[in-house]
C-alpha cells in the first residue's frame, strides 16, 4: 500500500519513506518546524481572503468530488474502502455522497454559523452580542486532527471547519479511509495551479499518514508550536496522545472525541412493523459502526413485546440485510457463535442469521443486559456487526439507569457513553417526562428513531460545537451603559 | 453444589465400586449408556443401526438433562428443542466452544444432582493460559475407561492381553491426576494389569524468585522400558516426544551407536510383538515440528516392532485426538484408518459460515462432538478444530481427518469504528474483555 502525504503549498514538501507494519512516505520533523514557523503567515492569509472565498474553494471540492463519484472515477477507492471497513459496496457509496453533502457552501455556512457565538461574520470581525458587547473568533490553530476510521465524514468536518476558521491543518486520517480522505482534497494541487484563493488554503492544508510509533507524529504531539490537537478515538491511542501533549510546552489544546454508541428508546405502545424497520435500516446503516448507532434497543414494556419486536425487526434486517452484504472471516464467525451462546447460556433469548453475508444477531434480554456477569466476551463493541440487544425494562427509569450504565457492562467497554437516544413515542404526551429523564442520563442527542446517523450542520458533536474547538473568542467590550459591573 | 474432588486419581477398582453405587445407575438411560459402555459388540454394528442408536441417546439424553437441571430445561425451551424430536441439527445449537468451558466455568454446565465423587481434568494451556477445565464423576470415569479401552483396541487390531507387556508414558505420574489423555490410558492399563511407567518426572525448580515446576526426563525409567524384554511395549507420548527421542539418536555418531548398542541393546528399540507407539495432544507448543508422516518415518528407524507372527512390521503408530473435554477419544492408525470415534460419540462437522452441518465428504468444518457417556454435562461442545471426513467401510461410516486449528481473528483488523485511530497499537490486543 503506497501513503503519501498531500500539501500542495508553494514550497512542497520534504518526505522520507517509513518502513514497517505500513510503508508510507511522511514528511520530515524538520520541513513541519520550517513549515510551522510560518503558520502565523499562512494563517494570516487564509483569514484574508474572507469566509466565504474560503468556503467557495471548499465547496469546489465537493463539486469535483461529487462528479468523480457519480463518473465511477472512485471506483477503485470504493473498492478499498469496502475491504477496510467490511461494509457493503451500496454503505460506502453512501458514505462518498455524504462527504459530497459536508463540503457544500450552505452546509458549511451553517455549521460555522450555528457553531460560533456571533456566527461565522465574527470570523471577520467583530459582532455586537449584546449592546456595547462584541465577540470575533479568530484562529486557535495550527491543529493537529488525528481522526477516526469509520466514516469519511468524521475526518471531513474538523478538517474543513479547522480550513474555514483558517487554521493550518495537519490531517492524519484513520489508515482505514487514508486514502479516500485524501483523494477529496487532491484536487486542491490542480485548483492551486490556477485560483489563488485555492492556493492559500492548500498552503494551510497537510494530510498524511503518522504510524503511532512515528517519530514525526512524537515531535508534533511533543514538540511542534501545534496548538490544538483534535483525537478522534478510545483507548489505548487516547492516553498515549493526552501524555504526548502535556510534554508540549506550546500547550496545545487537546479536544477528544472518544468511541460512543447510541442507545433506541421505545414504548411498547410504539413497538409496531414500521418501528421494526427502522431499527434494522438503523443496525445495517454503517453496521453500527458509527457513535451514533443504537447497539441497544430499550423496549419500555414486557419481556413478550420485546421478543415480538426482535422477531419482527429480524424478518426486515433478512430484507436490508440481504442488500448490504459483507464479507466475515471464519474467525470473527466463530467468535460471534461463541458470544451467541454465551448469551444463550446467560438467559438471553438470541434470534440469528445463518447467512454469513448479513450475520446479524438480536439478543432479547429481561430487565438487564444479557451482558452483565458475562466473562467471555469474544466480540467487543468496536468488533460486533448488526448486532442489537433488545432490552424489555418497566420504566423509563430504568433505562435511563440502563444508559448510564452502559459503559461499564461487559460486551459495551470500550465507549465512553451514549451519544444517541433514537427515540419512539406512541404517546406524544410523555415526551416531555421522556426528554426530561433522558437529558439527566448524560447523552448527546435525542433524535428520532430511523435517524441516528442523519447529522444537520446544526447539530453539535458530541456535546460540542466543533467551530469552537479552533477558534479563540476576542471580546470586546465598548462601553457598559446603565450597568454596574460586577469585578 | 459441592464437589467432593480428588486432588489424586483413584485406582481404577475404587473407580468402578464407586461407580456402582451411583444412584444414576438406577436411571434406565444412564443404566442403558454404562452397559453400551463397555460393549464391544457395537464395533461389529452398521453405521445404520448405530446412527440411530445415536439418535435415540440422544433424546433420551436431553430428556435426562431437562429433568435433572433447570439451566437445561430453560436452555432447551429457549432454543426450541423439543428432547422427543431432537436431531443432529439441534446439536448444532447446543454445542458450546471450548473457550466457554474455561476456569470455573464448567460448574455453570453442571446438573444439580450430580455424583459429587469425581475429578477436574484440565488443559495443558498450550492454546491458552486459562485451561478448560471439566468436571468427571466417577461413574463418567469408569465409563470412559471402558469405552476408551475397547475403542483403543479395535484401532490397535486386537486385544491386549491381560498382565502381558510394559508400557512407558513419556509424561510425568502426576499429570494423571488432571490431563484427560494421561488419565484414560493410566487408567485403561490399570484394567488391562498392563504394567504403566511414567518417562519423566515433574521437578521443582526456582527462576527469577518464582517457583516454577517443569518436566525432565527420567533416563533410568526410560532405559528400564528400552532394555525390557517384555512385550508388547507401548509406549505413549507427545508427538514431540518421539520426534526428540529420533533427533537423539540421529545425533548419534556411529562409536556412540555402537557402544550404546553393547550396552543397553538400542538403538532400535525392539518393541516386541504387537509393540506400538501412541501419539497424542497435538504439538504442545513446538511449532516446529516436522508433519506427522515424516515424524513416523524417521522414528521408524530407531522404533521397531513385530506382528503377531514374529516378523517385522513397520512400526505401528497410532495418533489419539481428545481434548480435555471428550469423554471418548477420537483414534487414527497411521496408514490403515484415519481418525474414528468411538460408536456412541457423535461426531459433527459445520461449515465454518453457516454453521450448518456438513453432509459431504471432503469438506473442511468445524469439529463438533457429542458425548452421551458423560452425565454430569451435556457434553456438545466445539473444541475449535477444522476437519473433514471421509466414507468409510467400518462401523462408523466415516473417518476423520484433521486439517488444522482455527484462527481466532477479529476480522476488519484496521476498523474500530469510533476508536478507529492509532490502528497498530490496537493490533494484537485480546478482544476477549
Amino acid at each position: 500500500m503506497s501513503l503519501e502525504p498531500l500539501h500542495s503549498g508553494a514550497g512542497g514538501l520534504t518526505s522520507t519513506s517509513v518502513e514497517g507494519q505500513v510503508s508510507y512516505l511522511e514528511p520530515t520533523a524538520e520541513w513541519f518546524s520550517k513549515y510551522l514557523s510560518n503558520a502565523e503567515k499562512t494563517q494570516e492569509g487564509l483569514r484574508g481572503l474572507g469566509f466565504r472565498r474560503r468556503v467557495k474553494v471548499v465547496a469546489e471540492l465537493g463539486k469535483i468530488w461529487m462528479e468523480r463519484l457519480e463518473s465511477g472515477a472512485l471506483e477503485g477507492l470504493m473498492t478499498e474502502l469496502v475491504r477496510n471497513t467490511g461494509y457493503s459496496s451500496a454503505m460506502v457509496y453512501n458514505d462518498l455522497r455524504f462527504a459530497g453533502e459536508v463540503l457544500k457552501e450552505s452546509n458549511v455556512e451553517s455549521l460555522i454559523d450555528s457553531g460560533l457565538v456571533g456566527g461565522w461574520r465574527s470570523l471577520e470581525e467583530f459582532v455586537e452580542v449584546a449592546p456595547g458587547e462584541f465577540v470575533a473568533n479568530l484562529p486557535a490553530g495550527p491543529a493537529l486532527i488525528i481522526a477516526s476510521g469509520n466514516s469519511i465524514v468524521p475526518p471531513l468536518i474538523p478538517a474543513v471547519t479547522a480550513l474555514v476558521t483558517s487554521n493550518v491543518t495537519i490531517l492524519r486520517p484513520s489508515l482505514t479511509n487514508y486514502r479516500v480522505v485524501r483523494e477529496v482534497f487532491k484536487p486542491l494541487e490542480d485548483l492551486a495551479r490556477d485560483i489563488e484563493d485555492a492556493r492559500i488554503l492548500g498552503e494551510a492544508l497537510t494530510i498524511t499518514y503518522l504510524s503511532h510509533n512515528s517519530k514525526v507524529l512524537e515531535y508534533l504531539l511533543k514538540e511542534a508550536p501545534i496548538r490544538i490537537v483534535n483525537y478522534w478515538g478510545g483507548e489505548p491511542g487516547r492516553s498515549v496522545i493526552a501524555r504526548s501533549v502535556v510534554e508540549n510546552p506550546h500547550k496545545p489544546r487537546l479536544y477528544v472525541n472518544g468511541p460512543l454508541t447510541g442507545v433506541a428508546v421505545v414504548d411498547g405502545a410504539s413497538a409496531d412493523s414500521r418501528l421494526a424497520d427502522a431499527l434494522a435500516r438503523e443496525v445495517v446503516t454503517y453496521d453500527q459502526q458509527l457513535c451514533s448507532s443504537p447497539t441497544v434497543a430499550c423496549l419500555i414494556g414486557d419481556y413478550g413485546r420485546a421478543v415480538e419486536l426482535a422477531k419482527e425487526v429480524s424478518k426486515y434486517l433478512d430484507s436490508y440485510g440481504s442488500i448490504h452484504r459483507i464479507e466475515v472471516s471464519e474467525g470473527w464467525m466463530f467468535s460471534l457463535t461463541t458470544l451467541r451462546k454465551a448469551l444463550e447460556l446467560n438467559g438471553a433469548k438470541v434470534i440469528r442469521s445463518s447467512s454469513p453475508e448479513n450475520p446479524y444477531t438480536i439478543v432479547v434480554s429481561k430487565g438487564k443486559s444479557s451482558f452483565t456477569g458475562l466473562n467471555l466476551v469474544p466480540l467487543n463493541i468496536h468488533s460486533r456487526r448488526r448486532f442489537l440487544e433488545i432490552i424489555a425494562v418497566p420504566t423509563i427509569d430504568e433505562c435511563v439507569k440502563l444508559i448510564k450504565e452502559l459503559p461499564k457492562t461487559p460486551g459495551y467497554a470500550g465507549i465512553d457513553g451514549v451519544q444517541t437516544v433514537a427515540l419512539s413515542l406512541a404517546d406524544s404526551r410523555s415526551k416531555v417526562e421522556y426528554l426530561r429523564k433522558l437529558s439527566m442520563a448524560g447523552v448527546h442527542r435525542i433524535v428520532p428513531l430511523g435517524e441516528s446517523y442523519l447529522r444537520t450542520p446544526y447539530e453539535p458533536y458530541d456535546g460540542e460545537y466543533i467551530p469552537r474547538y479552533f477558534t479563540r473568542t476576542l471580546y470586546f467590550r465598548e462601553r457598559l451603559a446603565g450597568i454596574n459591573a460586577s469585578t | 453444589m459441592v464437589l467432593n474432588l480428588g486432588s489424586e486419581l483413584p485406582p481404577i477398582e475404587e473407580i468402578y465400586a464407586s461407580a456402582q453405587k451411583s444412584m444414576f445407575l438406577n436411571d434406565p438411560h444412564v443404566k442403558r449408556l454404562w452397559e453400551l459402555s463397555g460393549d464391544v459388540g457395537l464395533f461389529n454394528k452398521s453405521p445404520e443401526y448405530l446412527r440411530s442408536l445415536r439418535r435415540s441417546l440422544l433424546r433420551d439424553s436431553l430428556k435426562f438433562f431437562a429433568e435433572h437441571s433447570s439451566f437445561y430445561a430453560e436452555l432447551l425451551e429457549r432454543l426450541e428443542i423439543d428432547p422427543k424430536g431432537a436431531e443432529l441439527e439441534d446439536l448444532a445449537k447446543l454445542a458450546v466452544p471450548s473457550d466457554m468451558l474455561r476456569g470455573e466455568e464448567y460448574r455453570r454446565f453442571l446438573i444439580s444432582d450430580l455424583d459429587t465423587e469425581g475429578i477436574v481434568f484440565s488443559s495443558s494451556g498450550t492454546t491458552n493460559n486459562t485451561p478448560v477445565r471439566v468436571y468427571r464423576s466417577h461413574l463418567e470415569l469408569a465409563m470412559m475407561t471402558r469405552a476408551n479401552t475397547n475403542l483403543f483396541e479395535y484401532v490397535y487390531g486386537s486385544r491386549l492381553e491381560e498382565g502381558r507387556g510394559l508400557a512407558l508414558f513419556l509424561a510425568a505420574k502426576e499429570l494423571r491426576n488432571t490431563l484427560n489423555f494421561v488419565a484414560f490410558v493410566d487408567l485403561a492399563l490399570q484394567g488391562k494389569k498392563i504394567k504403566l511407567l511414567y518417562g519423566m518426572d515433574l521437578v521443582s525448580t526456582t527462576s527469577d524468585g518464582s517457583q516454577w515446576q517443569k518436566l525432565v526426563p527420567s533416563k533410568d525409567v526410560i532405559m528400564e522400558f528400552f532394555k525390557s524384554r517384555e512385550e508388547p511395549k507401548l509406549l505413549f507420548t507427545a508427538p514431540a516426544g518421539v520426534h526428540l527421542l529420533t533427533k537423539q539418536f540421529d545425533g548419534m555418531n556411529a562409536l556412540k551407536k555402537t557402544l550404546s548398542r553393547l550396552v543397553a541393546g538400542i538403538p532400535p528399540v525392539d518393541l516386541g510383538s504387537g509393540g506400538v507407539i501412541v501419539t497424542g495432544g497435538g504439538s504442545k507448543g513446538f511449532a516446529d515440528l516436522p508433519p506427522y508422516g515424516t515424524i513416523v518415518e524417521n522414528a521408524r528407524k530407531y522404533f521397531k516392532a513385530r506382528g503377531r507372527d514374529g516378523r517385522e512390521v513397520p512400526t505401528p503408530f497410532m495418533d489419539v485426538l481428545g481434548m480435555t473435554e471428550t469423554l471418548t477419544a477420537l483414534i487414527d492408525r497411521y496408514g490403515v484408518m484415519n481418525k474414528i470415534p468411538h460408536p456412541l460419540q457423535e461426531v459433527f462437522l459445520l461449515d465454518p459460515k453457516t454453521y450448518e452441518v456438513i453432509e459431504e465428504p471432503g469438506k473442511e468444518g468445524i469439529l463438533g462432538i457429542y458425548d452421551p457417556l458423560a452425565v454430569s454435562w451435556l457434553e456438545v461442545f466445539l473444541p475449535g478444530d477444522l476437519m473433514k471426513f471421509v466414507e468409510s467401510e467400518r462401523y462408523y461410516g466415516r473417518e476423520y481427518i484433521y486439517v488444522r486449528r482455527l484462527t481466532k481473528d477479529e476480522g476488519w483488523d484496521l476498523q474500530r469504528a469510533c476508536g478507529g485511530t492509532l490502528e497498530e497499537l490496537m493490533r494484537g490486543r485480546t478482544v476477549t474483555q
